[in-house]
């Protein structure tokens, strides 16, 4: 039995209800203290009273602020990364293991030197999540621009396209997956300037294409 | 091996020999000379080289030895004066079939609409006028390669290098595109290299063939039917003569 998308989806929230029953009566039954567990209910108070107070709302909203700039911030500089290391073999083979050895290291374990560092304010939270989200950016950056096929290469090189023409208008929307290519790219480039400054505020206007970081 | 050799050729490929990495040669000492004007057709049978040599011409490979020179300058780098198309449409899935056509302009400067007229009047007469805002996805093998020979018409480049570019289509959008390549590159004057595996249309279109097999040229024909070619002919002595002629050629080349 094959169930559609729908029925997918239904089953997903009917597990998620039973797991909240189960979670709720293993607390009530075995009288755990809202110190060890808290149960689902109570939590749902917590969480109802704290915005309906206002308490809540400005954290949520340095929460939200924090995780954009991050979120852009690391965007941006892995997907500048991931350009330059895909255009360059020599940037890659120097800086490629660095790069490699720094995502090893936990970033939660550096949020109390970033704190010494930076102090409480926004920018070691922003630092963080920007660390988080540049890897796999550059990382899919990178393969994506390296995948772009030999044909069309040559067929670039056929039409006496630049290096950064051959990147703007054939490696970039090739590393995008199909579905963006179809709806991103017809109106950005249509009629595409070859003029660079402005082909250039359109690559960092459009989406990433990489799957969201896992933060 | 021609007469008028004292005058400057229009393409000349010297002696070139290809070889990919760790292979018997693919291109082996291939020497062959087009006028200006010229329309030369390239046979053999599949994998004898007949890519290799065109990309040879286009500069999109180096040979090892020997060379390729354009108007009599040595062929340094592949560049929009010729005009390639390749045997698979490679077309540019993100475009529509009008911005495909229109990339060879985009990428030198930005299309007027006398660029985009142009294309538009490429593809009507290529038989997609109701495809140009089409994408590739859209459209059928035959068609994504009529929107290739497109692009590659569309700076309207002296030397077109054409690979194949009939062989997805029937027999009768086929016999009309023959005759449209034709008209169009006399009224241009344009020099043309045709790769195909087709030895009737090698005749119809050819002023000249060249059988090719094992990396190298192994027989020529000068084609003398009358010029501006009618679909006619093809029925007429004279075609039959050639056709069977390249027929047995290329028999005896393959034992
Ligand atoms: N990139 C490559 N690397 C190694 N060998 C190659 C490569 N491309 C082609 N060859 C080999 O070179 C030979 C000639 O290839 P080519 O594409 O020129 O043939 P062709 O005459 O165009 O054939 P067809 O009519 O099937 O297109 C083939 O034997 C092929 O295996
Ligand atoms: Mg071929």
């Amino acid at each position: 039995m094959n169930p559609t998308p729908m029925q997918a989806r239904l089953l997903a929230a009917a597990l998620f209800l039973v797991l909240l029953g189960l979670w709720e009566l293993v607390v009530r039954q075995w009288g755990l203290s809202a110190l060890v567990l808290p149960a689902p209910s109570a939590v749902a108070q917590a969480l109802w009273s704290g915005l309906a107070s206002g308490y809540f709302w400005p954290h949520v909203r340095a929460t939200l602020q924090a995780l954009f700039l991050g979120l852009a911030a690391g965007s941006i500089v892995g997907l500048l990364a991931g350009m330059a290391l895909a255009e360059s073999e020599l940037l890659e083979r120097v800086l490629k293991p660095y790069v490699v050895v720094s995502q090893v290291v936990p970033k939660l374990a550096l949020a109390p030197l970033f704190v010494l560092w930076f102090g409480f304010g926004m920018l070691p939270t922003v630092l963080i999540t920007a660390l988080i989200c540049f890897f796999p950016l550059m990382e899919n950056t990178l393969t994506g621009l390296r995948q772009t096929d030999a044909q069309r290469l040559q067929l670039f090189r056929m039409l006496g396209a630049t290096r950064l023409q051959t990147l703007l208008r054939l490696k970039l929307p090739m590393g995008l997956p199909p579905s963006l290519r179809g709806c991103a790219w017809p109106w950005c480039w249509r009629w595409s300037a070859s003029s660079w400054p402005s082909s250039w505020v359109r690559a960092k206007a459009w989406a990433p294409w990489s799957s969201p970081p896992r933060a | 091996m021609r007469t008028e050799g004292a005058t400057v050729a229009f393409l000349d490929i010297e002696k070139v020999v290809f070889t990919y990495p760790g292979r018997a040669p693919v291109v082996d000492g291939v020497d062959w000379r087009m006028q200006a004007g010229e329309f030369h057709c390239l046979l053999g049978r599949s994998g004898c080289g007949k890519t290799t040599l065109l990309k040879l011409a286009a500069g999109l490979l180096k040979p090892q030895s020997g060379r390729i020179v354009l108007r009599g300058g040595e062929l340094a780098a592949p560049g929009p004066q010729v005009g390639f198309m390749f045997q698979a449409p490679t077309l540019l899935d993100w475009l529509s079939a009008l911005d495909n056509v229109l990339l060879p302009v985009s990428l030198q400067r930005r299309p007027t609409p006398q660029d985009a007229q142009r294309a538009l009047r490429l593809l009507d007469q290529l038989g997609l006028a109701s495809h140009a805002q089409h994408h590739p996805r859209q459209l059928s093998g035959g068609q994504q390669s009529r929107v290739a020979l497109a692009r590659a018409l569309v700076l309207e480049p002296p030397l077109l290098l054409l690979d194949e570019p009939f062989a997805a289509l029937d027999a009768i959008t086929r016999a009309e595109l023959q005759d449209d390549l034709l008209r169009t590159c006399r009224e241009r004057g344009t020099t043309v290299l045709f790769v195909t595996h087709d030895i009737n249309e090698a005749v119809y279109l050819g002023d000249r063939i060249a059988l090719m097999h094992g990396g190298r040229i192994v027989e020529n024909w000068t084609i003398t039917l009358p010029a501006p070619r009618m679909q006619a002919m093809r029925h007429g002595p004279a075609f039959n003569d050639y056709c069977a002629r390249v027929r047995a050629a290329m028999d005896g080349a393959g034992t």
